[in-house]
């Protein structure tokens, strides 16, 4: 009885509207639309063996997407493996200018999973959950006249070459200068590919091979790519450094401390020094928590409350939950799911890309983080 | 009706707009001349066009008054549509494979998402009204919300009038099919849905003219009719606006998204055309031919003359230019056009394949210019790739 004399009600209202009356708006909701950030299935059109070690997959949108991203960065791609489901990130290692494709370069690590799996199985057709691009490891794009200096070590040079070939094709006042470190010939992954665009850019483009093991009749001196060696590639360049020079450095971790070190003494300014580190996250089993947590987030004024269980990460927790925070890689490496703790302990895997100052102001990662008590973040 | 535009003049603007809503609203039931769709009609058109019920806010509730038809013995009694059936498990695509990632940015006039020929801008300054570019692709994204949300809206019916279908059909095999079709319509409520919502970020409220047919298809108690409604005339329109987007769009997304939907709706017009052929042709009285024949020609004008977009001109231009002046820009179109063209292609041929195309209503469908369309391939002679191939052909 109620409800029909409201709908009566509503009715004559809606006629009301007919004569002239004001009426609700004709949108009935708006909403924020979401980023593109979630999971996209990429295939593999093509596959290049680089080296005995290395392949290199070509992805492509199986509907013809589009695939942007820029050079530096790195997409994460998700491989089922044995029952379990795995995410690894990957350095584009093709211009960026393309729009249609995006190629990653993969060295097998000793006794890798994923990287083994991949140089050895992975064919043309076959098809993966890609998350990406991710990452700030690239260069501000420039018109004016400047030198940038590559650093890298064996797979390392991934994120170069992308930076190479997206800058050479479309920053014609931009001059790029590699030194590129391996144990020996057989090694260096793109070397074909190093010598065509130094041939075809002339000046633009010039390269430095640093070989521990080179073969008979190698001219330059022989051994790592340390500090030393660093010092007489720069040298034997001849390329003076200004305040237009950017280093970008890539490689093991003992030559990205040695390349710093080294810049660092020929005066060159800690923020003219971008480094990227493949070293990725590991949750190690004995941090990890074992029993469910109260997890607390303040995101945009809101409050939100749910229950993370091991061995889920509160990143993938909010999401499942419909809270809609920040991330992109989700493998620790690119900072987008940067939150403050306020209270509350966490174990995170590592290494991860935060840097000594956040963490020291409180800042964790929620795509590699476990609650280990009763927890609140906050979304900056 | 020229008097009552001389006397519309003099009336303050507010007042004219509102006059010219109830003349519409009026116009649509005087228009229709058989009695007996007149009162099949009517109640739903009260329903929608004056009391809104689309439009109050509150969900909507429609009194169904079908039976539910069962067969304790399941009889293999329809093998063409027993090979729909197969044909359907088959063709079921997860929703999730669509590349959702896809950043869709509605203000990018590199890749437009609606073809731009829905409105004429040309013709709008001639009314007055000038917009600058930012503005033209924010009433772009504004038309092409409206429309998905429409579609939308209409998958909702399709969703429930699917269902009443699979409970009323007699044919056992049909049954089965009919399963398949609701599944078909929850995956095109959930993906416009999200591309509404996600990709768009704005949801319109459901036509008044779309209302009238939804209700009057789920509170119609003969499953018959609520086949030609939904499967014939309402799927045909959809398959009309789906090719035309499909065709214009520039958005890779939403391509992919509508692909697989036509493929879908394609199977459902054949459905349709299958059940009603072998009924109307074998089971119904003349004078049941008849009344069917009569209401199908009354929704095709329906159809044709009313699908408007008030609400966007309520939105955008209420105040700078009046109700008819819209009308005119709408009805002219070219976009329209093309929407009205594919439209009635599919439409007309599917009309003349189930028996209601006779020589007593072919001069009306001549008077109204669609009798062109009529010589086309029906829906059970093509396939969903074929239609595919067809838009893809034109574009
Ligand atoms: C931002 C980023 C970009 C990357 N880009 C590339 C790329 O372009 N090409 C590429 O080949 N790899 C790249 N990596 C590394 C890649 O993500 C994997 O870590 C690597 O392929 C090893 O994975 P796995 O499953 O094979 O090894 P796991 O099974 O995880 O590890 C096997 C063993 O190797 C050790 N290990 C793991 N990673 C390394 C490493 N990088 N160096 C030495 N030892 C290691 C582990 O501690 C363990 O003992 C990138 C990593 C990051 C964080
Ligand atoms: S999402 Fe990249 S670090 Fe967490
Ligand atoms: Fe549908
Ligand atoms: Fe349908």
């Amino acid at each position: 009885m109620l409800s029909s004399l409201r709908a009566l009600k509503r009715d004559l209202a809606a006629i009301a509207t007919t004569l002239g009356a004001s009426r609700p708006s004709p949108v009935v909701q708006t909403t924020r639309p979401v980023p593109a950030r979630a999971h996209r299935r990429l295939r593999v059109a093509s596959i290049v063996r680089e080296t005995a070690d290395a392949v290199t997959l070509v992805l492509e949108d199986p509907a013809g997407a589009p695939i942007r991203f820029s050079p530096g960065q790195f997409f994460t791609l998700v491989v089922p493996l044995e029952g379990e489901v795995i995410k690894r990130a990957y350095s584009a290692s093709s211009s960026a200018a393309d729009g249609q494709r995006v190629a990653v370069t993969i060295k097998r690590t000793p006794d890798g999973r994923v990287s083994k799996y991949l140089v050895e199985k992975a064919r043309a057709g076959d098809s993966f959950e890609v998350l990406g691009p991710s990452g700030s490891f690239t260069p501000v794009p420039a018109t004016h006249e400047r030198l940038l200096v590559l650093v890298g070590g064996g797979s390392g040079i991934t994120p170069l070459l992308s930076i190479t070939r997206t800058l050479l094709a479309t920053e014609p006042a931009t001059r790029i200068a590699l030194v590129y470190g391996n144990r020996a010939r057989e090694d260096v992954i793109f070397w074909d590919a190093l010598e065509s665009l130094a041939t075809t850019h002339g000046p633009r483009f010039r390269i430095r091979h640093v070989l521990e093991q080179p073969s008979a009749g190698w001219a330059d001196p022989a051994g790592r790519l340390d500090g030393e060696a660093l010092a007489r590639e720069l040298d034997a360049l001849g390329e003076p450094d200004g305040p237009t020079t950017d280093y970008f450095l890539c490689g093991p971790e003992p030559m990205m401390r040695a390349a710093r070190a080294c810049l660092e003494g020929r005066g060159v300014a800690a923020a003219r020094v971008h480094q990227e580190s493949f070293a990725a996250a590991h949750a190690s089993a004995a941090s990890a928590p074992t029993s469910p947590q109260l997890v607390t987030v303040l995101i945009r004024g809101d409050q939100k409350q749910f229950v993370v269980a091991p061995p889920r990460t509160v990143l993938e927790t909010a999401l499942d939950a419909g809270i809609d925070m920040p991330f992109s890689c989700t493998v620790g490496g690119c900072g987008t799911c940067r939150v403050r703790l306020v209270e509350g302990h966490v174990a995170m895997e590592e290494p991860n890309c935060l840097t000594a100052d956040e963490r020291t102001q409180g800042y964790v990662l929620a795509c590699v983080a476990r609650p280990a008590s009763p927890c609140t973040f906050e979304v900056p | 009706m020229l008097d009552l535009d001389k006397l519309a003049h003099m009336l303050p603007p507010r007042v004219r707009n509102a006059l010219d809503a109830q003349i519409e609203a009026l116009g649509v039931l005087t228009e229709i001349r058989d009695p007996r769709v007149l009162a099949s009609l009517a109640p739903s058109g009260v329903r929608g066009l004056l009391l809104h019920r689309g439009k109050q806010g509150v969900p909507t509730r429609i009194r169904a008054s079908h039976y539910a038809h069962f067969d304790w013995t399941y009889p293999t009694d329809f093998p063409e549509m027993r090979m729909l059936y197969d044909r359907a498990k088959s063709g079921q695509w997860d929703s999730a494979s669509l590349p959702w990632s896809t950043d869709v940015d509605p203000m990018n006039p590199e890749i437009p998402i609606a073809p731009d020929y829905f409105l004429d801008f040309s013709a709008l300054e001639g009314m007055g009204v000038t917009l600058d570019a930012r503005e033209r692709l924010q009433l772009s994204h504004s038309i092409i919300a409206w429309m998905l949300s429409q579609f939308l809206h209409g998958e909702q019916g399709a969703l429930f009038a699917a269902a009443q279908v699979t409970e009323a059909v007699q044919f056992f095999d049909g049954k089965l099919y009919g399963a398949t079709q609701v599944m078909d319509e929850g995956r095109h409520v959930e993906v416009f849905h999200r591309y509404v919502t996600e990709k768009l970020g704005k949801l319109y409220q459901i036509n008044d003219n779309l209302f009238v047919i939804i209700d009057a298809l789920m509170s119609d108690g003969r499953w018959d009719m609520k086949f030609l409604g939904m499967q014939i005339m309402v799927e045909g329109l959809a398959l009309g606006a789906f090719g035309t987007i499909y065709r214009g769009t520039k958005e890779p997304l939403l391509r992919q998204l509508l692909k697989m939907v036509i493929q879908d709706e394609a199977r459902h017009v054949h459905y349709g055309v299958l059940a009603l052929r072998e009924h109307i042709t074998k089971s119904l009285s003349e004078k049941e031919r008849c009344e069917r024949e009569d209401w199908a020609f009354e929704v095709a004008l329906l159809m044709r003359n009313r699908f408007l977009m008030y609400e966007l001109y309520e939105e955008w231009f209420e105040g700078r230019i009046t109700r008819a002046q819209w009308r005119e820009l709408v009805l002219g179109s070219p976009g329209l056009r093309e929407f009205r063209d594919v439209m009635f292609t599919r439409l007309m041929p599917n009309l003349r394949e189930i028996g209601l195309l006779s020589p007593r209503i072919v001069p009306h469908y001549e008077r109204a210019e669609l009798m062109k369309y009529s010589a086309g391939a029906a829906a059970n002679e093509l396939t969903g790739e074929q239609m595919i191939s067809d838009l893809d052909r034109v574009a």
